[in-house]
């Protein structure tokens, strides 16, 4: 009975560690991530961003 | 303040957030793009730099704070297409010509903030964007990235003291006290939860009241509260010279027909103090603090003719709380250092012709007389 459970205990935790495993790659690969976090490479980038719109302001209300 | 530079405008620096239950389903789930490529022109397709520009987006979890914030001032900037519709007369008019609302949707609204102006980011317009705190989400807001980047010229810089001739405010300067202070989100911040016409129709603005308890009538240690009781805002007795506006004018720029560029031109400003009559029905007071905002006959001719064909129905000197609450002013050294000083109030030749007839009920004919007493 207690080998049973055991056997069953090692074979789930070894499908949920496979599964975690197999999902990793793709938790990981979030380009957004990657780019955001890194303050060298949108430096690179910078260049290829546009230019913001200049804006008019003030008033009263 | 200095704006950011372009790519660190959009620097998520804070390691918290990645794990925070604000980025608990990504990036896209917001921002929208596509996370699974590298391409930036592909991740960036569908983009949606400032999702939040409603509240639709915060709404799913602050649905409270987000109804009332969709009819508050910071989001709608409603007070001022309210001040352009005044005078164009909406009652006999409808709600003006296309023109009129172009200029709100490109010229006001610039202003407009959005949740994540407060708290996520620097506001667009004049500080030009970029994260607060590498995307972290900030409940309170830090207000020298905030609050005075948009009310700087006149707010910021009055409580602060940055005009020349015009110390700091008191609350800072012996209470150390910040916009928050007064100016709590659960109150006026965030919007009282339904259509205001100005941000002083707010039945939650701060109230001096609130904290000084001892200026209630009947409850009086100066006499001058006695005497003058509600007759004067507070202001009035207690507030310095500060910074005046005039003749604004929207402009743009066309390319091939198409409007290219909107700016405005605008007279350097002007600093003084003028106590005028009380126009307003909301408020009991019988004398008032002005303050010219840049409006002007021609502010809109730029867009059209006849923008402002009811003009003179708004006067172009308005009530106001200047920034700059101090115990003991000029005005309020001796009863006659205000009583029959002429300089103070806002007479016939203070104003300009072209707007007498705007300001005819604010304009002081008759001077309060001199007491004799100091």
């Amino acid at each position: 009975m207690k080998r049973r459970f055991i056997l069953r205990s090692a074979i789930s935790f070894s499908l949920m560690l496979l599964l975690m495993l197999s999902i990793l790659p793709f938790a990981l690969a979030d380009s957004c991530v990657d780019c955001h976090t890194n303050l060298k490479k949108l430096k690179e980038l910078a260049p290829a961003l546009p230019e913001e719109p200049k804006k008019a302001s003030h008033g009263e209300g | 303040m200095a704006p950011l530079e372009p790519f660190e405008k959009v620097y998520v620096s804070d390691g918290e957030f990645l794990t925070s239950k604000h980025n608990a389903q990504g990036c896209t789930f917001c921002h929208g793009g596509d996370n699974s490529t590298n391409d930036m022109a592909r991740s960036h397709k569908g983009l949606v730099k400032s999702p939040d520009e409603q509240g639709e987006i915060c709404a799913q979890c602050h649905a409270d704070i987000a109804e009332r914030s969709a009819s508050g001032f910071h989001m709608t900037t409603i007070g001022m297409k309210n001040a352009l519709l005044d005078r164009w007369n909406r009652n006999k008019m409808g709600d003006g010509p296309k023109e009129l609302n172009v200029i709100f949707d490109k010229h006001c609204y610039s202003c407009h903030a959005s949740c994540g102006d407060c708290h996520i980011n620097r506001p667009k317009g004049p500080a030009k964007g970029g994260l607060l705190a590498g995307h972290k989400f900030l409940k309170t807001p830090p207000e020298d990235m905030t609050c005075t980047l948009c009310h700087s010229a006149r707010a910021g810089d009055e409580y602060y003291g940055q005009n020349p001739g015009a110390p700091a405010d008191v609350h800072i300067r012996l209470a150390g006290m910040v916009c928050l202070d007064c100016h709590k989100a659960e109150n006026a911040l965030h919007g009282p939860g339904k259509e205001l016409h100005d941000r002083y129709d707010n039945p939650l603005l701060p109230d001096c009241k609130e904290c000084h308890k001892d200026v209630l009538r009947g409850q009086n240690v100066v006499e001058q509260h006695e005497i003058h009781g509600d007759k004067l805002q507070c202001n009035v007795c207690h507030s310095v010279i500060a910074k005046n506006c005039s003749n604004c004018h929207l402009q743009h720029e066309e390319t091939d027909g198409k409007i290219t560029k909107r700016f405005f031109k605008i007279d350097p400003s002007f600093m003084t103090f003028k106590i005028g009559r009380n126009y307003r029905k909301d408020r009991e007071y019988e004398y008032i603090v002005l303050r010219h905002p840049p409006t002007n006959p021609d502010l809109a001719a730029n867009y059209g003719k006849d923008m402002m064909s009811n003009f003179d129905n708004v006067p172009t000197w308005k009530y106001a709380a200047p920034h700059n609450i101090q115990r003991i002013t000029p005005q309020n050294k001796s009863c006659d250092s205000c009583h029959g000083n002429d300089s103070l109030f806002l007479l016939k030749g203070d104003v300009v012709k072209r707007e007498r007839t705007a300001n005819r009920k604010v304009i002081v004919k008759d001077v309060p007389k001199k007491t004799g007493r100091n």
